[in-house]
């Protein structure tokens, strides 16, 4: 699992939001609850705590991210901050070919 | 032949005259296999003979005939069994014309036919109804006011409708405020709970979101709706088989908000489930216009994911992988920098684990970031960083070639086995260079030089840290243990105290710092100034650990330092006062402490009958009744003791006393985690008296002799004993069983550890020859300054590919985090 997974946010978040997301986690995961989850968040925002960190992950890291490329859009969407639903008629389409199955 | 198999067919129909043909169950079979055109030819027959027997059999077989047309597509051959269905019973099939009108595409038809269904409630089944109410609602369009439908469908299919704006609206609120009115017995339940999964999904309730879509029943629209949120929201991954239901994948890239891509990611996923991931990778490049990308966004997550799995394939898959990216992105009509830029990244990292030719991996780094620069314009950071980890991989320190030479050289080498010095040199000057800013850079560069010892360069490159970066612990703390060991004392505090200031729970720089004091005070002592030297105390016992037992750190320690020292200064009061302090600090046993003291006070050069006392007291110890706990303390002192650099003195004769008491103890019972104390104390360097490891060895292994552990020790003592371990064969069959033992015994370090030497046995070449004695290779002389250097002779300048990429020996990994303290020779 990639850090962005790991702290359930965006490849874009900023510093500010990042920093929120470890601090949500480990209030979550309290070292002396689950020293070994709590120890893979404070990894994990390490990796991507400033720019520099963010820009060292992408131009070094060998990690995939996922396992395949529809793990790819479903972990980028789960853990994307703001989960937009599809327009109208984009749904409507989608309902209506699920009704002719 | 065919002629033959004929003539044998008719003979055999010949011989069978009871062979008569039977239309019912031929009939029955057809039916029963779904061969429906056959069942229905089959049964219209028989309804000549017998039409109330065979009707609903046909009738079956219609259906069947039905649904086979509209799972293939053939609209009209579907409308025209409907027909017939409609003949037959001689009445509206309109649930089959609702399924046919979706299929279709013919929304107002199907919405007439469902409100025709629903109007007759009594005649459908409930399946068909949910069918017709999911058709009214697909459809969208107003419900003509001369339809008989009854109010109450009527008004839930308005709310539904209503609702499903309001989620794509993103309004989630006003959804669930229209279906509040929702019975869970209407019709539209299904939808309710759709919509209800809907706005927990978006607004990120997962868990309410699951449990509100696993409400809604089966084999309806809403079911087939919902199916790919709940995959979304399942975090294992694609099974080869839901991958091949394309249908399902490019459902879930619409919901998941990149359904024009829908068809070919599926398509993608289907390639790389059936691992034909250059495929995969070729099928994306081709359709997605902006893969790969360096933007944020989920193009970016599938980058990372194609260019980056060929680190988690075996090497010969990886190899013809990376091959793939790089001619995919360098070859072809398009020109596409950033498919170059990634493809060139893959490169360089491949070529970090397999390439041996460090110049190559230069190459390939520096190709990147031209890439880099030509697409962003100057990027110095981006070259600092790619520079910087260059030079910390040439800098990494090599394992020894040689997997026999911890059994013949004892001897420790002068220069450290750097991968590549100079090109390390060469990268950490232009990562500074690129960006002067960065301070990673420069505090790994002094790190470098201070591995291969250039000290008059770490001295200037930390002045030079020091004024441009004030206020960074890493920096502070680096330059006070270079002003220790450059015996500039008052300004090493003074870099560890500002440290300190910036962090003063930094365990590491609190026992630089007090370690810096104890040398400090020594000094002041020896150059009889008692006053600075009373001083440093207070500030050493500032930064300790009251409840410590540790011989840096503890206070009770502290304080018998000091007592040696005041003996030094003839101060024979404050010594007492000090002593006392010791005393009352004590957090170990008295024995640690006088047996502490009594090396202290001997090493600082204490008149002997001034430490009497303490030798004394551990004299006595050491001639009483043996015990486990007084032999761990004297061990961990000794052990203490010989940690510090330089020869303690006088510890050679205490270090006799202990092994004497020890060599007294073998016989007797100690516990088994104590006794491993023992043996692996005697066993070292420091000590090493096998004689006594192997009395303890065997007094444990008299208690279990299948103790992996201690047929371990047993093993390395009679490798240690033995000049030449001529049983080889033997040894090796003691490793195998030492190791089944260990696994059983889950003992990790044992494992590992045999595992090496097993690999070490293996790896060993049949004697005899010159060539093929490993030992005949290995010559002291080449541990002989100069000579090392010629191995650089040897590296080829054009190297060929490997033609099967093995992984390269991995230099141990390195501490990321900052260091541990410079331990000074304290006595």
């Amino acid at each position: 699992m990639n850090p962005y997974d790991r702290l359930e946010v965006a490849t874009d978040a900023d510093d500010e939001k990042i920093r929120a997301a470890y601090l949500a986690a480990i209030k979550r995961f309290p070292p002396d609850r689950f020293p070994e989850k709590f120890t893979t968040i404070s990894e994990a925002y390490q990796t991507l705590k400033d720019e520099d960190s963010r820009l060292r992950y992408l131009l070094f890291e060998k990690a995939p991210g996922a396992e395949s490329p529809m793990d790819a859009v479903r972990s980028h969407f789960v853990r994307s901050d703001r989960r937009t639903p599809p327009d109208f008629k984009t749904l409507k389409g989608f309902l209506r070919r699920c009704a002719a199955r | 032949m065919a002629e033959m198999g004929k003539k044998k067919k008719k003979n055999r129909s010949r011989k069978n005259p009871a062979h008569v043909p039977d239309p019912k169950r031929k009939a029955r079979e057809h039916l029963s296999a779904g061969r429906f055109r056959q069942a229905v030819d089959a049964y219209k027959v028989l309804c000549k003979t017998d039409r109330d027997s065979f009707l609903a059999p046909l009738k079956a077989a219609y259906e069947g005939l039905y649904r086979q047309r509209l799972e293939k597509g053939l609209f009209e051959e579907a409308a025209m069994v409907v027909d017939q269905l409609e003949k037959l019973s001689g009445d509206s099939a309109f649930h089959e014309r609702v399924k046919l009108y979706l299929k279709r595409e013919d929304y107002p038809k199907a919405a007439d036919a469902a409100a025709k269904v629903l109007s007759a409630p009594d005649r459908n089944s409930d399946k068909e109804a949910v069918t017709a109410a999911d058709a009214l609602v697909v459809a969208f369009d107003p419900v003509p006011a001369e339809s008989a439908l009854p109010a109450e469908v009527r008004q839930d299919l308005d709310r539904i409708r209503s609702a499903l704006e309001s989620v794509a609206g993103e309004n989630r609120q006003d959804a669930l405020e229209r279906i509040k009115l929702i019975g869970t017995r209407s019709l539209f339940a299904s939808w309710k709970w759709l919509i209800k999964g809907l706005c927990a999904f978006y607004g990120r309730e997962d868990e309410k979101a699951v449990a509100a879509f696993e409400k809604i029943l089966p084999d309806t629209a809403p079911a087939a709706a919902a199916a790919p949120y709940l995959r979304l929201l399942q975090k294992d991954g694609w099974r080869e088989a839901e991958a091949k239901d394309t249908r399902l994948t490019a459902d879930v890239c619409v919901v998941a908000g990149c359904g024009a891509s829908a068809e070919d990611l599926a398509r993608a996923e289907y390639l790389w489930t059936v691992k034909r991931f250059r495929d995969s990778h070729a099928h994306l490049r081709r359709t997605i216009e902006d893969f790969p990308t360096c933007s944020r966004g989920l193009v970016r997550s599938l980058t990372e994911l194609y260019y980056n799995t060929c680190f988690e394939m075996p090497p010969k898959l990886a190899q013809k992988y990376v091959e793939h990216l790089v001619r995919s992105a360098f070859t072809g009509k398009a020109d596409n920098t950033t498919a170059k830029i990634w493809a060139q990244r893959s490169l360089a990292l491949y070529s970090e684990e397999y390439e041996d030719f460090d110049p190559l991996i230069l190459e390939h780094w520096e190709k990147f970031i031209d890439l880099y620069e030509s697409l962003n314009g100057d990027s110095p950071h981006v070259r600092s960083l790619v520079y910087g980890r260059l030079g910390d991989l040439f800098s990494e320190e090599m394992p020894d070639d040689n997997p026999f030479s911890f059994f013949f050289f004892r001897r420790r080498r002068k220069e450290p086995n750097l991968r590549n010095i100079e090109l390390a040199r060469h990268c950490y000057q232009e990562s500074v260079d690129a960006d002067p800013q960065a301070f990673q850079s420069q505090v790994a560069q002094v790190a470098f030089f201070e591995k291969i010892g250039d000290t008059p360069r770490v001295n200037r490159l930390l002045d030079r840290l020091i004024r441009q970066f004030p206020d960074e612990k890493e920096v502070l703390f680096k330059a006070g243990i270079r002003c220790s060991v450059r015996k500039a004392y008052v300004k090493a505090m003074n870099y560890l105290e500002r440290a300190l200031s910036l962090d003063p729970m930094d365990k590491v720089v609190r026992e630089q710092f007090i370690l810096t004091c104890i040398v400090a005070a020594l000094q002041y002592v020896r150059k009889t100034n008692p006053e600075k030297a009373r001083a440093l105390l207070p500030r050493a016992l500032e930064w300790s650990d009251v409840h410590s037992d540790d011989f840096n750190r503890g206070r009770a320690y502290l304080y018998a330092r000091w007592t040696a020292m005041a003996h030094l200064l003839n101060d024979e009061t404050n010594a007492q006062q000090l002593w006392a302090q010791a005393a009352a600090h004590r957090q170990g046993s008295e024995l640690k402490l006088h047996f502490f003291y009594w090396i202290v006070a001997s090493a600082y050069g204490v008149a002997p009958p001034l430490s009497k006392g303490s030798e004394a007291f551990v004299k006595k110890a050491l001639k009483g009744a043996f015990s486990a706990d007084t032999a761990l303390d004297c061990i961990r002192t000794l052990q203490y003791a010989n940690l510090l650099p330089g020869s303690v003195k006088g510890l050679q004769r205490k270090a006799v006393l202990v092994e004497r008491y020890l060599a007294r103890g073998a016989t007797a019972e100690i516990p088994r985690q104590q006794a491993e104390v023992v043996v692996s104390f005697t066993l070292s360097e420091v000590c090493n008296r096998p004689d006594i490891a192997e009395a303890y060895v065997r007094c444990m292994l008299k208690q279990n002799p299948d103790d992996a552990l201690f047929r371990y020790y047993r093993y390395l003592v009679r490798s240690q004993v033995a000049e030449w371990y001529s049983e080889i064969d033997d040894g090796e069959q003691e490793l195998n069983t030492i190791l089944r033992l260990a696994r059983e015994q889950k003992d990790a370090t044992v494992t590992l550890a045999v595992q090496k030497m097993l690999r070490e046995f293996d790896a060993m070449p049949p004697s005899g020859g010159f060539g093929g004695n490993p030992f005949f290779d290995i010559d002291d002389d080449f541990e002989e300054e100069g000579m090392e250097a010629e191995d650089d002779d040897f590296l080829p300048f054009f190297p060929s590919p490997p033609e099967k990429p093995t992984p390269k020996k991995k230099p141990p990994k390195k501490k990321s985090g900052p260091r541990g303290p410079q331990q000074l020779n304290l006595f």
